[in-house]
């Protein structure tokens, strides 16, 4: 549809614990309530937050998203994945 | 009659309370120090109320509805974010003076968004945390969220005028109640973006010069380009700043602290707006 559609995916997950468990235990399952290109479900599962960004998504979305699936170490990786040098 | 007895403007940014790894003690020192004194002046003040005007950050609105203003009249709680480091607590309202504004609002031309049961997110709860909660127990508070960082923005005139609306309210509250204005966010910083970490430092010298001169006219003509180029995303929140500084009939400023801290991905600057 929209990325507004992907960006009502991913809030959903930050809002919904239920669905954070959901997403966690079957990405695509997940991702079938929502009304997705390929293109968009891979950024999704794949949390290809750069991609998304480009594309015009939130990043306060993404930021948010990617810490809560990763946790608040992943952090660094966030940066890495953005196209920062980030010393490991 | 109510009556604003002072105003403050400073950052929201969670990681204050979060204490990440990496953080320049000496930096949040300085930082928590300037809002321990805010506390300490909306003590001396003899506050009753304060309302402070923040930004939501994709945690209490989603896509499927992003007011462009919107104030809590009933139950609030916060905060949202589970991680700040901040135990999840109930928050002191002021609903009657609340129901107030928004009255007033419908009046004038504002159609607020209401919230009966929010729970606050750092847009709002730091600043309470930290400034109102330590100024005394008894403190009441008015939590209000303009849309600076959520698109589609609010625009700079909108924020002047939503808060020049908002001082007219209280001034007409017929209760004898001392308010103090919250104006949070800022100054530059980059949430999400490729530029994450980045501090412009000159942008920051220059909206916290402004603040200390009073010049409203200067900062409510900054452009949102200019500010997504030269501040970052996050400094659109300076929205909320001119909505603060709009509830007075004029005021210059005197910073408290500024601290670029690019660990916690943001130039940190605490002012008091002196009436």
């Amino acid at each position: 549809m929209s990325i507004f559609m992907l960006e009502k995916a991913l809030w959903d997950l930050g809002d919904d614990p239920h669905k954070a468990a959901a997403y966690r235990e079957n990405p695509n399952g997940y991702l079938d309530n929502y009304i997705l290109t390929d293109r968009e479900r891979n950024q999704v599962i794949n949390l290809e937050v750069d991609q998304m960004a480009d594309d015009g998504v939130s990043t306060l979305l993404t930021l948010m998203v990617y810490i809560m699936i990763r946790g608040t170490e992943s952090f660094p990786d966030y940066l890495r994945k953005m196209g920062q040098e980030i010393p490991a | 009659m109510a009556n604003i007895v002072g105003a403050f403007c400073m950052p929201h940014d969670p990681y204050l309370t979060a204490s990440p790894p990496n953080t320049n003690q000496q930096q949040l020192n300085n930082v928590l120090g300037a809002f321990a004194k805010v506390a300490d002046r909306v003590k001396e003040l003899k506050a009753d109320t304060v309302i402070t005007i923040g930004s939501d950050h994709y945690c209490m609105f989603g896509p499927q509805l992003i007011p462009a203003y919107a104030i809590g009249i009933g139950d609030l709680t916060g905060p949202m974010e589970p991680w700040m480091g901040i135990e999840q607590q109930v928050v002191n309202d002021n609903r009657e003076m609340a129901q107030h504004i928004l009255q007033y609002g419908a009046a004038n031309g504002f159609d607020w968004a209401a919230s009966k049961t929010m729970c606050l997110d750092h847009g709002t709860i730091l600043p309470i945390h930290l400034s109102v909660t330590p100024a005394g127990k008894q403190m009441k508070n008015i939590p209000i969220y303009i849309s600076s960082t959520l698109e589609p923005f609010i625009s700079m005139q909108r924020s002047h005028q939503l808060g020049k609306m908002i001082g007219d309210a209280v001034r007409s509250w017929p209760v004898d109640e001392r308010v103090v204005i919250f104006g949070t966010g800022g100054i530059s910083h980059w949430v999400g973006t490729r530029e994450m970490g980045k501090v412009n430092e000159a942008f920051d010298h220059w909206i916290l010069d402004l603040t200390e001169k009073g010049d409203l006219a200067t900062l409510m003509s900054i452009e949102d380009s200019y500010f997504l180029e030269h501040g970052g995303n996050g400094s659109l929140e300076i929205k909320n700043w001119v909505c603060a500084m709009s509830t007075l009939p004029g005021f210059t400023g005197e910073t408290y602290c500024y601290e670029p801290m690019p660990e916690l991905i943001t130039g940190l600057g605490v002012a008091e707006l002196i009436l």
